[in-house]
């Protein structure tokens, strides 16, 4: 497997300001890591973001109102941030080697897609787990005490998120997996919810708790459970989250985390969205083909340059993600 | 790279961080020192937000900028914070230009500890560190 510093070269990096899907998939999760980082409300914060690449969830970060500084190992990933105009300071630096800042300089932290790339040796000189502990150590040293980090990650196996999490633990984070969409293979998604704990046990037990019911977000049933477990300090999962992360879930029990369910599944949140869609519409409203011919008509009466009518108009591209 | 950014580095020599805490809880490792290229410090005004500003305040390690902005001979700051600053808006204004509008784009941070030179280019600080600096 190629380093991610050579994987994310040029080519690899253009994407990141080409392809719609890639930018809106980027941008979904980087407000999903703000949201389970759940700063105090209406406060503008100063936010690390951990493999920033090319500033695409650095932007989630400035629309949401905070400052940031970003990291990436990729030299080209952050070039097209730079070309970008990203408001954020960015950094060439290797999580694997620590972050290299002062203790509690951060309020949170977030990263997309970024380290589950510790868990593999890319280099000669590798140790993943040396790595993983470098990095979680680093992490907990420059977020504030009660600070949170929702890193989402993408693990290949049960192996690496225990990796992940046990290491987490073992810095002194508390916190827990929060599992979106578990039950789509596409859009699932895993999402670690840590609380730098303040050193006192309750104190951190109860900052892990409300992680985990405000991780837990729409998840129904799952998050009192978790959070119950949160506030023992030992861990039990929620039969449901167990479920959901289809044995996944069995590989937290040595780590101290929790496990809550996030989101429902993608198919139910999209029937949703489409029927939210369809009331904006409203029933009145005229059907969608007459309606694109009207405005087509609207146009051509402007002079507007405007395809002629056919049988396709208005009708939905199957290959059009919506 | 701003001074706010610049305000939070540290050295990340193994070596270095092994040797650079003081008896009062310091760092000799910190701040990293700004030695711009010629021509490699920039200015560019960017709008006052307060928000930001009353929330960066608190948490800038006040004598590590002011011996920066002095070396750099970039504002005089007070020895301390002075009271009240955070509803001194003329105060949080200038604050806000120094460490927001300040930026390194061309040079070094240089650690104080161990000396190692940390470069920066087209505004992005280089922390990478080699194998036997770990
Ligand atoms: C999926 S991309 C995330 C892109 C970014 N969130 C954005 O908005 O463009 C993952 C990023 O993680 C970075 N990465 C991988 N391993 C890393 C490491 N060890 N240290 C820092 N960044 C790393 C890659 O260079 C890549 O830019
Ligand atoms: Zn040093």
């Amino acid at each position: 497997m190629a380093p991610a510093e050579v994987f994310y070269d040029g080519t690899e990096a253009k994407k990141y300001t080409s392809s719609s899907r890639i930018i809106d998939v980027q941008a979904q999760m980087a407000h999903r890591c703000i949201e389970l980082m759940a700063l105090p409300p209406g406060h503008r914060c100063f936010i690390l973001d951990i493999g920033c690449g090319s500033g695409l969830s650095g932007e989630a970060l400035s629309s949401a109102g905070h400052a940031w500084v970003g990291t990436d190992i990729s030299a080209d990933m952050l070039t097209v941030g730079l070309a970008r105009g990203t408001p954020g300071d960015t950094l060439l630096s290797d999580m694997g080697q620590g972050l290299p800042f002062r203790t509690g300089s951060f309020d949170g932290a977030i990263s997309v897609s970024a380290v589950q790339w510790l868990c593999y040796a890319t280099q000669k000189s590798h140790q993943p787990y040396r790595r993983i502990r470098a990095f979680f150590a680093s992490l907990y040293r420059c977020l504030k005490r009660g600070a949170r980090a929702a890193l989402q990650i993408y693990p290949e196996n049960a192996a690496h998120l225990e990796m992940l999490s046990a290491a987490a633990a073992k810095a002194g984070f508390r916190g827990g997996l929060v599992v979106d969409f578990p039950n789509s293979t596409k859009a699932k998604k895993y999402y670690l919810c840590l609380v730098a704990g303040s050193g006192e046990r309750d104190d951190s037990a109860a900052a892990a708790t409300s992680a985990a019911g405000a991780a837990a977000g729409a998840a129904a049933g799952a998050s009192a459970d978790s959070s119950s477990s949160a506030s023992d300090g030992d861990l039990k999962h929620s039969d449901a989250a167990m479920e959901a992360t289809d044995g996944m879930g069995s590989a937290m029990t040595s780590s101290g985390l929790v496990v809550a369910m996030g989101r429902r599944s993608s198919s139910d949140f999209e029937k949703r969205r489409r029927s939210r869609a369809q009331d904006r519409v409203g029933a009145h409203a005229p059907a969608r083909k007459e309606w694109v011919l009207r405005k087509k008509e609207q146009r051509r009466a402007k002079g507007l340059p405007t395809r002629s009518d056919s049988k396709y108009t208005g009708r939905r591209r199957p290959d059009r993600i919506t | 790279m701003r001074l706010v950014t610049q305000n939070l580095l540290t050295c990340q020599v193994k070596a270095c961080m092994d040797t650079a805490a003081t008896p009062d809880g310091g760092f000799l490792s910190y701040p990293l020192k700004v030695v711009p290229d010629a021509g490699g410090l920039k200015q560019v005004a960017s709008p006052f937000d307060e928000g930001v500003a009353k929330s960066i305040l608190p948490r800038l390690d006040w004598a590590a900028l002011r011996k920066t902005a002095a070396e750099l001979g970039v504002a005089a700051l007070p020895e301390e914070v002075p009271a009240g600053a955070e509803s001194d808006a003329g105060f949080l204004r200038s604050v806000y230009a120094l460490v927001f509008d300040i930026h390194l784009e061309e040079g070094n941070l240089l650690c104080p500890h161990c000396g190692r030179a940390y470069p920066v280019r087209k505004g992005v600080p280089n922390m990478l560190l080699r194998d036997d600096e770990m």
